[in-house]
């Protein structure tokens, strides 16, 4: 089975062709923008770079999340015994999206993922399928940073070389690239690697003259074509 | 304008993150909530920890009012210095 759908915008932060090193939204008002963790930032700089953004459904997806923040949260309770409220509130895995919600006052529903071997498909699936229940536009966000040492990730291909995010506006019709999203049964076991080597690939294949992507995971192979 | 009043400024601009501002920026009759500074219910969990870890003065939600206690720097300053002269005698 495969599903057709339309990427409308999308947008990566850090970008290629940007020196910024850190992104300046202007429009988010201060009280929000003094709960924006380093890697929050890098995500709504991405949904930024995607254009005016209608009110409509979301789904982030993130291996790791606020892990950093979850880390540095339990080693101030070891160390102090007590954490910080703020910080317990923006460590959790759907933080993010809240900020996204209360800021923009998207009051549509939000999914937030966190897609293990599978990478990058979950969150399509999702977004596909809000689409077919009649969404016009569907928001997805990809995000994540490096993993803090204290995490042990061998043997196993985790964790990712920077903090990046990427945004895309999918919608059913209308004007922008037109893609096909497939899978199949994998043909071998395919690559324990997670979103994060996933995103570097779709960013390449967005940007790149390739019309296909495939990714294998141990269960199945996904498959992205542009039409 | 009392000496504690300032200090009770500086720690909100430390423990909520309040880049950018100064303890001339907050008025002590202003509200803290919602209009005025615009705090939220988070702000409040985390004023109280900063307050709890200087003064060594608890708010409780079950026997304080804590809207009427956090409705200004004023009224946060007089509760710690009664609660501090309270725990004195």
């Amino acid at each position: 089975m495969s599903f057709q759908f339309i990427v409308k915008a999308w947008s990566v932060w850090p970008s290629p062709s940007s020196e910024a090193l850190a992104p300046t939204l202007e429009n988010i008002p201060l009280h929000l923008k003094r709960r924006l963790s380093p890697l929050a930032s890098s995500v709504f700089a991405a949904i930024a770079g995607c254009g005016n953004l209608s009110q409509c459904p979301a789904v982030f997806s993130s291996a790791y999340g606020e892990l950093t923040t979850s880390l540095a949260m339990l080693t101030r309770l070891d160390r102090d015994g007590e954490i910080s409220p703020t910080a317990f509130s923006l460590s959790v895995h759907n933080a993010i999206a809240g900020l996204f919600s209360m800021m923009l006052g998207n009051t549509f529903e939000i999914t937030v993922l966190s897609p293990g071997a599978d990478g990058i498909a979950p969150a399509f699936v999702e977004a596909l399928g809000l689409l077919h229940e009649g969404a016009e536009e569907v928001l997805v966000v990809f995000y994540d940073e490096p993993m803090p040492s204290f995490y042990p990730t061998q043997p196993f291909l985790m964790g990712c070389a920077q903090r990046s995010a990427v945004a895309l506006r999918l919608s059913r019709s209308g004007e922008g690239s037109a893609m096909c999203f497939s899978k199949t049964k994998a043909a071998s076991l395919g690559c324990q690697s997670e979103q994060p080597q996933h995103v570097a690939r779709f960013v390449e294949f967005m940007s790149g003259a390739e019309s296909i992507l495939e990714i294998n995971t141990p269960r199945q192979t996904w498959r992205w074509q542009k039409l | 304008m009392s000496v504690m009043e300032d200090e009770i400024k500086q720690l909100i601009i430390d423990s909520l993150a309040l880049e950018g501002m100064s303890i001339t920026d907050i008025n002590s009759q202003e509200a803290l909530f919602n209009s005025g500074l615009g705090l939220d219910s988070i702000d409040a969990l985390e004023l109280g920890l900063a307050i709890r870890k200087k003064y060594d003065v608890r708010i409780d939600a079950e026997k304080d009012n804590v809207e009427l206690i956090f409705a200004s720097v004023a009224n946060l300053t007089r509760f710690i210095q009664d609660e501090q002269q309270r725990s004195a005698q």
